[in-house]
């Protein structure tokens, strides 16, 4: 079953309308939500009312479109700015932890090193729920003692942002150590022979050899963010990101106006997908 | 301290890890401009007496001193000395230049300066015009001496190069060192070359320092080295010998000795250490100095022609004596006519032959 | 060992805070408050009544068993699926339709879960797509509701983890070297024995993290259950969001989390232990 061990033509047949098969399973409700969102119905569904796009410019309620909807336009501002802080405090992390774990020699290295895959194995519901029980339980034990209300242990961006950097830490730094491991010491080595101090060493060869993965690390991690659901569910606040406001809109039954947005969604997802793929690309190069 | 001024110089240096002692106390002089070779089987302690030159470890007792001054507490990239690492360690995110300009760049050097001086030091190497190609475009070759380049424009006091021939293979390598012979003499620098074969360093350096167990066995030229060579573990590492063990039977003026053999066969030897009679020796025969003849009466040991290892130039016979196997480089003057099985007789003069305490394994 | 410098303390510190504070402490305050009793009027007391209500409610301990066996199974189906199709992309595609695959295999996936939910919505709801062209075609008359029903979910399931399965899978598949194949065959295998005897135990490694990331994420996921399964999905992450966010019972909803918790950490590790992996080598390579 390798191109080299031949296969009998009915069964490469049969193989091939699988593989087929498969990819319509994969494209079909997108392609569903891509279509829909022209149509000019109040409800995403059959039969076919004809073209329109003012699923994405209507101004008029019902037919208000995806760019004068002021509430989902917000909460696409939450969600960015959510991602944004998520990627560099996850990205930093990560970092360090590569430096750590593929530099450093140090007793119950290994133990930590399990530690550290512990959010993959943690379903999302719980790390959010977990985050926010200790969250609340030490705002309000402030509160009684100093009365004091430290507003951003309480369900809202911050918190949002420290769940899933919880989690997404861990996936960057798997990305960056794998990259790390593959790092040639001397290389450094070299440059502090030639003169360089640690620092700017690190700044000259490690940080140019490093830069692509944390480009694709950083493009992960704003999408893992502004894509998460679980986490973020326990956690929100007043200032809803994208995936809860969209979530209650379709609990709600809602228009059209849930495909546009995902066709953006896709959009932007492709076009980050594409400047990911690039730069690894010239990292092989 | 002598009074002379040498490029680099260590005094009892010492490099424990745990319980393994990497580097034993050791203490040597390198004179400036020459070209000094440390040369060792792996686990010898060469790359971590390196390591401790170029910064990257530390000594844990006795002085580094490069021009005299000491070095121990100064940082690796502070250190008068650069280093030609072993896998190269180019910059791959750099061109050529920026590569030889990392170091300037590192030490202030003005813009234009800095252009002059990666033109002339490429010219020097034989690679002008390649500024601006990437370190992938480049042969194994072209690595090397821009590895090399990229060192010796910020005028060293010492160049430390780490095996940096390992990765090239035989042919490259053969070529590589002629050429660095030539840049080192060129440059005038003083080069520090670790290697663990002895053909490189042979050929290259003005003198070869042979290190086993964290010590240097002997620091001499490369021909005494081969010649005369102070311990049974040099005669066995430098250059190719057969090698018989026995006992010294007696002992003559000028460090002659009669070395027993078994089965009442003794010959000539010279004694270097001056051991005295009843020491386990071993006795060294370098195949080059066996001669083959038909003669017997002439002869030292007789024996049986086993077979032939053909080498072009190389070439050994193969002789079956009463004391083992024996290497006998092939005559080359005449056409080599022996059946197998045939009785030969070998025969050296017996300045050619020593023998030196055994070694204890 | 050497002396570990500044450089070191520096490096494990925001380690440390970060496993800390978002991971070790909330899940411990967890923990601690799934002991508490509830009480408005008594002061702090511990108890086990939040872990006797869930044996002693059968909603809860058959939401439980339903949500493992749902998850496991929907994790075997996932394997079935995928790994022809990884076995495709790893062995039989080449150069640019190779890539195309597997870039048509993760695409889908960089984007939100609730988009690729609600794709299957509109096809599988009453008014849907799929019941629509049923209804053009003449093979039904009224309209059917697809969703809402154990096969909804587990398409949903499936498909929301695909992704997870294929690329552990194509990573493992294509580390394999032909030639090992080739001898498999050349000493007189058969498709399947060589698949059997060689191929799988290849491939085990990327089998038991696909595996584990998909179980997880099924046994996680609260967005396929609650859209697709809609009210009488009977999943255990809604449970718990039910008493944290509804009910607001946070110490019976944390008696659930770390419920949930033990149950995924008892299946990962028995996983791990019958394939004899380790969790650093399946999930940190």
């Amino acid at each position: 079953m390798i191109p080299s061990i031949p296969m009998s033509a009915p069964r490469q047949r049969l193989y091939k309308l699988y593989v087929l098969a498969f990819l319509i399973f994969l494209v079909l409700p997108l392609a569903v939500v891509v279509g829909f969102s022209f149509n000019d119905s109040l409800f995403p569904a059959l039969p076919w009312q004809g073209f329109t796009l003012d699923w994405y410019f209507g101004t008029q309620s019902p037919k208000l479109g995806l760019f004068h909807d002021k509430i989902l336009l917000e909460s696409i501002g939450n969600s960015a700015f959510i991602a944004l802080w998520v990627t560099v405090v996850a990205l930093a992390l990560a970092l360090c932890n590569a430096l750590l774990f593929v530099r450093y020699q140090f007793r119950g290295k290994d133990f930590l090193y399990v530690l550290m895959l512990l959010p993959l194995v943690i379903p999302g519901v719980i790390l959010g729920v977990s985050i926010l029980v200790s969250s609340s339980q030490f705002a309000n034990y402030i509160e009684e003692a100093f009365a004091y209300d430290i507003e951003w242990l309480r369900p809202g961006a911050t918190l949002i942002v420290l769940g899933q950097v919880a989690f997404i830490t861990t996936i960057c730094s798997l990305v960056l150590i794998a990259r790390l491991r593959k790092f040639d010491p001397s290389l450094e080595e070299a440059a502090l022979n030639l003169g360089a101090s640690p620092w700017v060493a690190f700044l000259t060869v490690t940080v140019p050899f490093l830069r692509t993965t944390i480009v694709s690390a950083g493009i992960v991690s704003f999408l893992m963010s502004f894509e998460n659901f679980n986490t973020t569910l326990m956690l929100v606040g007043s200032d809803a990101p994208l995936t809860i406001a969209m979530f209650q809109r379709l609990r709600e039954g809602s228009t059209p106006v849930l495909n546009s947005v995902s066709v953006m969604l896709m959009l932007v997802s492709a076009l980050l997908a594409v400047i990911s793929v690039t730069f690894q690309k010239k990292e092989k190069a | 301290m002598s009074d002379v001024v040498n490029d680099l110089s260590c005094n009892l240096l010492h490099k424990q890890f745990d319980d393994f002692v990497a580097v034993d106390k050791l203490s040597f002089e390198v004179e400036s401009g020459s070209f000094f070779s440390i040369l060792g089987p792996s686990g010898c302690g060469k790359t971590t007496l390196l390591r401790m030159l170029a910064g990257f470890e530390q000594a844990s007792s006795g002085d580094i001193f490069i021009k005299n001054a000491r070095v121990n507490d100064v940082a690796p990239n502070h250190r008068p000395l650069n280093m030609v690492f072993q896998h190269l360690a180019l910059f791959p995110n750099m061109s050529v230049a920026e590569n030889i300009a990392y170091g300037l760049k590192r030490r202030k050097v003005g813009r234009s300066e800095r252009e002059q001086k990666i033109k002339r030091v490429l010219q020097r190497v034989g690679l002008d015009g390649s500024e601006h190609k990437g370190i992938s475009q480049l042969s194994g070759g072209q690595k090397q001496r821009i590895a090399i380049a990229r060192c010796l424009v910020l005028e060293p006091s010492v160049l430390l190069l780490d095996e940096p021939l390992g990765a090239l293979d035989l042919k490259l390598r053969e070529h590589m060192k002629v050429e660095l012979k030539h840049l080192q003499q060129e440059f005038g620098t003083t080069f520090v070359y670790i290697t663990h074969d002895q053909s490189e360093a042979l050929v290259m350096s003005d003198k070869v320092a042979v290190m086993n167990h964290g010590r240097f066995e002997q620091v001499d030229t490369p021909q005494r080295l081969y010649a005369n060579p102070h311990s049974s573990f040099v005669a066995k590492f430098v250059g190719n010998t057969n090698v018989v063990r026995g006992r010294i039977g007696d002992v003559g003026a000028n460090s002659r000795a009669k070395v027993e053999l078994g089965d009442n066969l003794s010959v000539p030897a010279s004694n270097p250490q001056d051991l005295a009679v009843g020491s386990n020796v071993e006795l060294f025969l370098r195949p080059e100095a066996i001669e083959l003849t038909g003669d017997a009466t002439a002869s030292q040991i007789s024996g049986v022609f086993k077979e032939l290892l053909f080498d072009g130039a190389n070439s050994t016979v193969i002789v079956q004596t009463s004391v083992g196997d024996l290497q006998v480089r092939l005559p080359q003057q005449k056409p080599f006519e022996l059946a197998k099985g045939s009785v030969v007789y070998l025969s050296w003069s017996s300045e050619q032959c020593f023998c030196l305490a055994a070694e204890n394994n | 060992m050497r002396r570990l410098g500044i450089g070191f303390y520096l490096l494990l510190c925001p380690f440390a805070l970060w496993l800390l504070l978002l991971i070790i402490l909330p899940h411990l305050n967890m923990l601690e408050v799934s002991l508490n009793l509830r009480s408005y009027t008594t002061p702090k007391s511990y108890t086990f009544q939040n872990y006797l209500n869930f044996f002693e409610q059968p909603l809860y301990w058959n939401t439980f068993v339903r949500t493992a066996w749902m998850s496991i199974l929907a994790t075997l189906l996932t394997l079935l699926i995928a790994f022809p199709m990884a076995y495709y992309i790893a062995k039989l595609a080449k150069g640019r339709s190779k890539t195309l695959l597997l870039m048509a295999c993760i695409l889908p996936f960089w984007l939100s879960e609730l988009v690729r939910t609600y794709g299957w919505m509109i096809i599988l709801r009453e008014s849907g797509l799929l019941s629509g062209l049923l209804r053009y075609f003449g093979i039904i008359e009224n309209n059917i509701e697809f969703l809402y029903n154990d096969a909804s979910i587990m398409l949903g399931l499936v498909y929301t983890a695909m992704l997870f399965m294929i690329v552990p899978l194509v990573s493992a598949l294509e580390s394999l070297d032909d030639s090992h194949i080739e001898a498999g065959y050349d000493l007189g295998g058969s498709h399947w024995n060589v698949l059997r005897e060689i191929v799988i135990p290849h491939a085990m490694p990327g089998i038991v993290s696909g595996c584990i990331i998909v179980f997880m994420l099924s046994l996680g996921n609260y967005l396929t259950p609650n859209l697709i399964g809609g009210k009488d999905s009977l999943w255990f992450t809604e449970q718990i969001f039910t008493q944290f966010i509804t009910r607001f019972n946070w110490e019976q909803g944390s008696a659930f989390g770390i419920l949930l918790l033990l149950l995924s950490s008892l299946i990962v590790y028995l996983g791990l232990l019958l394939s004899g992996q380790t969790l650093s080598k399946t999930m940190g390579k």
